[in-house]
């Protein structure tokens, strides 16, 4: 990488944690921004910040107990209205992640929302639109979907519209398939990701497809390589009392080879604070891996949540063990 | 456990304890607001989201009058969205949709109403909710009687409204989270007019 990227990235990282910093320090003291001049005022109205932070406590055979920062992230969502109603959203993410050895954007994206947002264009960093991804994000929890197994990939810079008729949902993306790499490392990539849903209220399902040319990330299953990509995806959640169901499965192409996977997660509550968490993965391709995996997630109070998991993985030709514990606190209000 | 991982735990802890607080984490949004409206506000054009700000004197008033202590995620702040129909060729408020959990056996019940320009319910429903008798709780019959209700009812069991007897506790706080938006609605102001 140039080194004049590295320097670029090194004052973006610095900026971010500056930032962070800055924010914590004067947020007790949120008031003054409606104290001061006009500008500051009109900045911070509908100005919404989030943020937390994720640790975690990882066992595996491979190695003892670890202790990590997993993350901790800041979000700064602005709202811009019309005499109709909400308008532009902007929307600024940052993470610190494995113990500030990255720091990253998350999500962070301008949108222009239609009347009553039955249509809406985004462009930035998002999450793409596929199978279980379009409305579960498990970034911060224990028990996550597929995308590392299956896709390589899980955000995406480019140019999102998404929208809505009836009961029916639609988004379609095309974005540069390089993930949350910097621009410069953009090798003619590209990535069209589109997603038909229906949403029948305790009942949601989906079709997705995923096609491409992707670089996937060094920290997925896959590896960091140029892959291209065609695949097929259906989704399925149902929330049934205290039962959440949700199921991914998805087919088809990696550099002209098949492969097919599938999801399952059912969660179960057992009182207002406590539910069990349960997973169980399957990903074939030149050889079949297996995850499964049981926990619970216990409601702490005022923001404090406690997440415990212990995970088998196997292949062919060995079955590991994995225990992760997680202590996570959040966040959000507006200025 | 090395002394690097001693000095990680260190710094997580330090961060939590910068963070600010409380936290909102249980704060109810709006789902799918598109596809919904039209259940509550046909003639609806678009919505605003307004967010206001609760200060001690607010909490109290709302407190007395709902008679029971607020939750703390519930005294930072309160956003209402704002519903605006075009009336004589221009925008206007046509009513306010409210969303707030309530605390149910079994996880957060997610209850969205709209109120019409007299501070009325004109509709309600279930957004979500992890409670056993979600059929009962999400019927017409349980929910078509806070229709017309204001924050001058008794919004009672036993007084102007009918108990769940296969889920008491879930209709309680389906009961406690409604009258609690209508106070809202009447000490934070609507309609995008601040109070």
């Amino acid at each position: 990488m140039p080194a004049r990227s590295l320097n670029l990235k090194r004052a973006f990282h610095l900026l971010s944690v500056g930032i962070y910093v800055i924010v914590l320090s004067l947020y007790p003291a949120s008031g003054w921004a409606k104290e001061n001049s006009k500008i500051i005022k009109h900045l911070s109205e509908n100005l919404q910040i989030s943020g937390g932070v994720d640790g975690r406590l990882e066992w595996k055979e491979s190695h003892s107990v670890r202790p990590e920062l997993a993350g901790m992230f800041l979000n700064l969502r602005k709202v811009f209205r019309d005499e109709l109603g909400d308008r532009w959203i902007v929307s600024l993410q940052g993470d610190a992640d494995d113990t500030f050895e990255k720091f990253r954007s998350y999500q962070s994206f301008l949108q222009y929302k239609g009347p009553l947002g039955k249509w809406n264009i985004r462009a930035g960093h998002y999450i793409l639109p596929f199978g279980l991804l379009h409305n579960y994000d498990t970034e911060r929890l224990i028990f996550q979907t597929a995308e590392e197994e299956t896709l390589g990939i899980k955000l995406d810079s480019g140019v999102q519209a998404f929208g809505y008729f009836g009961d029916w949902d639609w988004n379609v993306s095309l974005s540069e398939g390089i993930g949350r790499r910097w621009f410069d490392e953009w090798d003619d990539n590209f990535l069209v990701t589109t997603r038909l849903g229906w949403n029948g209220g305790t009942w949601k399902a989906g079709i997705s497809t995923f096609t491409g040319r992707v670089k996937t990330s060094e920290e997925f299953s896959l590896g960091e390589k140029n892959l291209e990509q065609q695949k097929v995806g259906i989704d399925w959640t149902r929330e049934a009392g205290p039962w959440v169901i949700r199921a991914e499965g998805l087919g088809g192409l990696e550099d002209h080879q098949g492969m097919g996977g599938g999801l399952l997660l059912v969660d179960y509550a057992l009182t207002d604070r406590f539910e069990i968490n349960t997973k169980y993965a399957l990903t074939g391709r030149s050889e079949i891996e297996q995850e499964a995996g049981a926990g619970f997630t216990f409601k702490l109070g005022k923001g404090w949540i406690l997440r415990a998991g212990y995970f088998l993985n196997a292949n062919e030709d060995e079955i590991r063990n994995e225990f992760q514990a997680q202590l996570y606190y959040d966040f959000s209000r507006h200025l | 456990m090395t002394s690097q991982d001693i000095f990680k735990i260190g710094l997580m802890v330090l961060i939590v304890a910068l963070s600010p607080k409380p936290a909102s984490a249980d704060v109810c949004v709006w789902r799918d607001p598109a596809r919904t409206m039209s259940k509550l506000f046909p003639e609806a054009r678009d919505y605003m989201t307004i967010t206001r700000k609760m200060t001690p004197e607010i909490v109290s008033r709302i407190e007395k009058q709902i008679g029971t202590s607020l939750d703390e995620s519930e005294k930072v702040e309160f956003s209402f969205y704002d519903i605006k129909a075009i009336q004589e060729g221009k925008p206007a408020s046509a009513g306010t949709v409210l969303a707030l959990a309530g605390k149910g056996e079994y996880g957060a019940i997610e209850i969205v109403i709209g109120i019409n320009l007299s501070a009325e319910i004109r509709g309600i429903y279930i957004q979500r909710s992890r409670e056993r008798a979600n059929k009962a709780l999400k019927s017409d019959d349980f929910l078509s009687q806070f229709v017309g209700k204001s924050a001058e009812d008794p919004l009672e069991f036993g007084k102007d409204l009918k108990t769940l007897p296969e889920a008491p506790a879930a209709a309680e706080a389906v009961r406690l989270t409604v009258k609690k938006m209508l106070i809202f609605q009447k000490e934070l102001g609507s309609g995008g007019e601040p109070k």
